[in-house]
């Protein structure tokens, strides 16, 4: 049994992992370095190993750490039979509901986001052990329900189930990992043979809404902006200063339509006035934020949509992003020799803009590699996803694959600026103990799939 | 239900091919960035952490005609802002504008002002991650304030950089004038000489008008920073290159001395002599030039200021009051006052040099002409030529100057230069004005009989009244071109540009504008009446009683015109009467009566000019000492001044020079170059020491030819001064070697 597990390994896959946890090592330690003298001039002279030993490890080992952990649940996750776990898919949906839930009410906020749970030293990110879950237990669903997903009315359940936890997570708020579930379960019900038409109308609507929420936002946002510097203009005139008022003859004119005169008495009438206005603005706006997505979440939208709108406040990380990656060229500054990671331009450097660091340290052949060295993890993926034996086994590589594919595509496409920022982790390379294990562990699941490929191995 | 593997690999299939698609379209897109638009990003790369930062060049001392320095450089602490555009940037403005309330630099400013100016100055800053100056002369106290909190401030930068010091603080301010950060228009007309935002800029005064060699070239340091704007490294660095500095003629001593005459009489005015409502400003002039080469040994205008306000945060209300009391106005060259009887050598000489008169031509004075009255009740007798500038006679003048005609006083007094720009070299001179038929006819256009000249216009201009109007500068050099015998120099103030390293870059030699066509014979006569007046019982004498020297003066008391008949006290005066040196005017704005007022101001400023001079001489004797000490060494073992004269200032025992020399050394003690080594230690106890030096300064006394020793008297017979931490190698014996000290 145990010398199967290991003759039936998918070695191709795990030399793929092996190299990309290699590189991200690598990266890390590069990344966390930072420069506060000239100690930047010795590693000049120095050749590529040399100035491995020269990177900053402390980042480095923990990784480490987290990769053997990460290696030891993937190990226990090959060895039990992956139809085994759909016994329990309705304890674990329990599980990660209460999970979730824990995390609203224990959660430790980062960011503006409670994310963390803290048990005795350790910080864990149960959102990330929850795209696992929801992908072990959405396939028994879906296996269960497979040639029944022809209409709309049978994909509602669907939606219910994955939809549960996507809420539970909006709440923290984090809307990146719940798009993360979308895409999974996209991924999912494609896999399950949901009809491509229904599923690509679904999304074309969410996409249509997402945009028109942006604009309807942009409104409310704008008028109740508008309103406050109206606000201001017409209180520093009230205070005796009617140059404002008279540079601003827009303004002027509106209050004489609404046949006030520039006086002191009326100004402050219309000042109440507008006052009141903007405090139905504003319980709009605020409204807005209730219901659908946070301000902050927005800017980052309005930010992807005009991206220089804001260069040293909200576009700042994306810039300086861009500006790594672009200044590292085709081959790129060297290793520990990135000007805007090593000098602390580039913000969340071993994290979320990892990516950053390798565009800038080897430059486009390196993030060639990168691409490459993730596509083949991917096509390996998917070849699992057709050798699969079975319905669930199948559901469970594809929810796999997408997660990966998602990660990887969402996060390169954030550093490059191409995509909105939503602070999805690169799989497997950045830095991050939940998400390395969950990833490792997604690929044991993965590779369980593999070795059981065919039911007579067993 | 059993698994449709051909379904499953026709939709992974797609998959692959989609994924494939986004893959190659994210590598396009990460290849467009770094392989077409790199250089771009690479140039936002080296803007984010490569920093320029100018090293301020310090801009060009000036020094006084004997080597005092006038306006010096300090360093300061300067505090400077980056903009980092970081989110808690408004926290650390805060937090900065905080401790920097309360120092000495920004006194008054409450906090929030301090914020707001900040804020404002990093708006007006259109470029990033450039530091922006928020305060220039921190106290220590503040400055370590900001570094105990280093971690909190981000972007804040404390630096040292020169700054102008006056150490005499308001002496020659309007002329040395003042500079401050070159403003946007400025810049804009400089566009070429490479200057830059937050450059120095001369503006008024010698500031101005040698900008060019005064400023210095700045320097620069390029670093590289992280993303909080601290240093990382060095790159490079520009050495800044200091301004060149300018030698001028005024000689310290002269120009304090006129300063404070010229307050005092001022204040004098104000307290009680002048008629005018409270708050009106009273202003003072008096120029003091060498009459054989234009060169201006003290120039003053009144009210004057501490030049070093400016060194500062200027607040608007501290300016408006300056510039509401005329402190920010050269008085001396861009007021002009009505001359009074000061003209009237002018006239006597276009009388003569008219024909109107001969020199004997005589009148007798019954105190009025016509409808006019002498100043003098009952009149001067029998006034001649010379009689008419002893007495100020109004009557002679007013009878001949009617006879003239505006044309020919006029002529001549343009010949003196009066009513013209003297082309000192200073910004915003004006010109004046001679009284002319013309002049009055635009002053009164549209009053037909006020615009018509009369006769009684001929007499008013006559004795300096009408629309003459002159500067302190104009009369000053009119009356040393009476002195000198004709001929007007261009009054400058500055003798050389000395380059950082002390050589002459430029020297300026007198330049000799025109001879007056005017005959010896009339100078003459005019010069006599001068002399009379400041002796027996001239108009003017009264101030000079007693003075050792003998001087030639003229009194001017200018009516004002006014309903409270105010009236301009005005002096001229050169002395010494026979081979003239120096030439003087003296103006006080309201002060009634030239011999009152401007005479004992006169008095004081010539005193002033020969005690310097006396100082001066004794340098120079002293000056001449090593030699004088060595050929006086053997005789001069307790024989001082036996055989050779020279001994007694050069080997000592001339205890007034010494004295001198003793307070030459206080004033300036770093002073080097020209009188570098010279001022000695006169009376030291061991006469025959050759020579005297100045063992103050370690340099100097290797310099000049003042070496010699202030040898301790324990060790006689050994000359030469010992320069601190060189020991003579062979300690010379006897006094013949006495001379030289080991530094030569």
């Amino acid at each position: 049994m145990y010398r199967r597990v290991i003759k039936n390994l998918d070695y191709p896959l795990l030399g793929t992992t092996a190299l990309l946890l290699l590189f991200s090592l690598i990266t890390i330690g590069s990344a966390t370095l930072e420069f506060t003298d000239s100690s930047i001039e010795q590693i000049q002279g120095m050749n590529f190993f040399l100035r491995l030993l020269h990177m900053d490890y402390y980042f480095v080992v923990r990784q480490v750490a987290w990769i053997f952990l990460g290696l030891i649940v993937a190990a226990v996750l090959i060895y039990i039979d992956y139809e085994d776990l759909a016994k329990y898919s309705r304890h674990l949906y329990l599980i990660n509901l209460a999970m979730l839930t824990a995390v609203i009410f224990l959660g430790t906020s980062a960011l503006g986001a409670q994310r963390w749970i803290y048990i005795g030293p350790f910080s864990f990110q149960p959102s990330e052990f929850s795209k696992l879950i929801i992908i072990i237990t959405f396939a028994d669903f879906l296996a269960k329900r497979q040639g029944r997903l022809n209409s709309l009315r049978e994909l509602i359940p669907c939606f219910v189930y994955v939809g549960i936890p996507v809420l539970l997570i909006l709440k923290q708020p984090d809307l990146g990992t719940s798009l993360v579930f979308i895409a999974m379960m996209f991924g999912m019900l494609f896999a399950a043979g949901a009809r491509p038409a229904i599923l690509a109308g679904i999304i074309a609507l969410g996409l249509v809404m997402s945009f028109s929420v942006y604009e309807i936002h942009g409104y409310l946002h704008n008028s109740d902006v508008r309103m406050m510097e109206k606000i201001a203009q017409v209180s520093k005139a009230a205070g005796g200063n009617d140059i404002s008022l008279i540079n601003n003859g827009e303004l002027r004119r509106e209050i004489e339509k609404k046949g006030y005169s520039l006086n002191a008495g009326d100004l402050n009438e219309y000042l109440d006035l507008l006052k009141k206005e903007h405090q139905r603005v504003r319980s709009r706006h605020e409204a807005f934020h209730k219901f659908t997505l946070q301000e902050y979440q927005m800017t980052r939208l309005t930010i992807f949509m005009n991206p220089e709108s804001d260069l040293l406040g909200a576009g700042y990380h994306v810039w300086q992003s861009r500006i790594a990656i672009g200044s590292g060229g085709l081959t790129g500054k060297g290793l520990l020799k990135g000007t805007q990671s090593h000098y602390t331009f580039l913000p969340i450097r071993h994290t979320d803009f990892i990516f950053s660091v390798v565009g800038e340290e080897f430059g486009f052949v390196g993030v060639t590699a990168l691409l490459f060295l993730f596509y083949i993890l991917l096509y390996r993926g998917v070849r699992i996803v057709v050798m699969a034996r079975d319905t669930y086994g199948m559901l469970l590589a594809a929810g796999i694959v997408s997660m990966f594919a998602f990660h990887i595509i969402v996060n390169i496409g954030m550093t490059a600026g191409v995509m909105p920022v939503t602070g999805i982790p690169l799989a497997l390379f950045s830095y991050g103990g939940s998400n390395m294990i969950m990833n490792l562990a997604a690929l044991g699941l993965l590779l369980n799939v593999y070795v059981r490929r065919q039911k007579l191995i067993f | 239900m059993e698994l449709d593997k051909k379904a499953v690999e026709k939709k992974m299939k797609i998959f692959t091919c989609v994924l494939a698609a986004v893959f190659l379209l994210l590598l396009t897109r990460l290849g467009f960035m770094q392989i077409v638009e790199a250089g771009r990003y690479r140039t936002l790369a080296t803007q984010n952490h490569q920093r320029l930062i100018t090293v301020q060049a310090p801009r060009g001392e000036i020094i006084d005609r004997n080597g005092v320095r006038l306006v010096v450089n300090k360093p300061v602490y300067t505090v400077s802002l980056v903009y980092l555009g970081l989110e808690d940037s408004g926290r650390t403005v805060d937090l900065l504008a905080g401790l920097l309330e309360g120092d000495v630099s920004l006194k008054g400013l409450a906090a929030q002002q301090i914020r707001q100016d900040i804020e404002e100055k990093i708006k007006g800053h259109q470029r990033l991650y450039e530091p922006v100056r928020v305060a220039v002369n921190v106290s220590q106290e503040t400055v370590n304030k900001i570094e105990e909190r280093r971690m909190e401030l981000p972007g804040v930068i404390i630096d040292v950089e020169p700054v102008r010091y006056y150490p005499f603080g308001d002496l020659l301010g309007e002329v040395l004038g003042y500079v401050r950060e070159i403003t946007a228009e400025q810049l804009n007309s400089h566009r070429d000489e490479g200057y830059q935002m937050g450059d120095s800029f001369g503006q008024t005064g010698l500031e101005y008008t040698y900008e060019s060699y005064l400023r210095g070239r700045n320097g620069a340091r390029q670093v590289e920073v992280d993303a909080h704007g601290h240093p990382v490294r060095d790159l490079g660095f520009k050495s800044p290159v200091p301004g060149n500095s300018l030698v001028t003629t005024i000689d310290h001593r002269v120009q304090r001395a006129a300063q404070d005459a010229v307050a005092w009489a001022v204040e004098q005015t104000r307290n009680g002599i002048a008629k005018v409502p409270p708050g009106t400003p009273i202003t003072g002039a008096a120029v003091v030039i060498d009459v054989n080469t234009g060169e201006v040994l003290a120039m003053v205008s009144i009210p004057s200021y501490d030049l070093n306000i400016f060194s500062q945060p200027l607040q608007a209300r501290k300016y408006n009051e300056l510039l509401k009391a005329g402190a920010l106005r050269n008085h001396a060259i861009q007021t002009p006052y009505t001359p009074g009887s000061t003209f009237k050598m002018a006239t006597l000489t276009a009388l003569l040099e008219g024909k109107v008169v001969d020199p004997k031509t005589t009148i007798q004075d019954p105190g009025y002409y016509k409808y006019k009255k002498d100043w003098k009740p009952g009149g001067h007798g029998v006034v001649d030529a010379v009689g008419a500038i002893k007495n100020s006679c109004d009557t002679y003048f007013y009878h001949f100057g009617s006879m003239a005609g505006p044309e020919l006083i006029g002529k001549y007094a343009a010949e003196y230069g009066l009513g013209q720009l003297t082309g000192i070299d200073l910004p915003g001179e004006e010109k004046g004005t001679v009284a002319s038929r013309e002049l009055k006819k635009k002053i009164w256009a549209g009053n037909d009989w006020e615009s018509e000249w009369r006769e009684y216009d001929s007499m008013d201009m006559a004795i300096g009244q009408q629309e003459n109007k002159f500067t302190a500068v104009q009369l000053a050099n009119y009356v040393a071109a009476i002195a000198n015998g004709g001929t007007i120099y261009r009054p400058h103030l500055v003798k050389k540009v000395v380059s950082p390293d002390g050589a002459d870059l430029k020297s300026f030699k007198p330049e000799v504008v025109r001879k007056v066509n005017v005959s010896r014979e009339t100078l003459d006569i005019v010069r006599e009446g001068m002399r009379q007046v400041a002796t027996g019982d001239g108009t003017g004498s009264a101030a000079f009683w007693g003075a050792p020297y003998r001087v030639a003066a003229k009194t001017g008391t200018a009516e004002v015109g006014d309903k409270a008949q105010n009236s301009h006290a005005l002096y001229v005066a050169y002395a010494p009467y026979e081979k003239p040196e120096v030439a003087v005017s003296v103006i006080i704005e309201y002060g009634y009566k030239g011999s009152s007022l401007g005479g004992p101001v006169a008095r004081k400023i010539l005193d002033a000019y020969f005690q310097a001079k006396k100082e001066d001489a004794g340098e120079i004797r002293k000056e001449q000492a090593p030699g004088a000490g060595q050929a006086a060494s053997p005789a001069g073992q307790g024989q001082p001044g036996a055989v050779q004269p020279q001994v007694r200032q050069g080997g000592g025992a001339s205890p007034p020079a010494g004295q001198e020399g003793a307070v030459q050394n206080r004033t300036q003690p770093q002073n080097s170059g020209g009188t570098g080594g010279t001022p000695g230690q006169g009376g030291t106890p061991t006469p025959g020491q050759g020579g005297t030096g100045r063992n103050t300064s370690g340099t100097d006394a290797n310099t000049g030819g003042g070496q010699g020793g202030i040898t301790p008297p324990a060790s006689p017979g050994s000359g030469g001064g010992v320069p601190p931490g060189r020991l003579p190698v062979q300690p010379p014996t006897g006094g013949n070697t006495g001379g030289p000290g080991p530094g030569t």
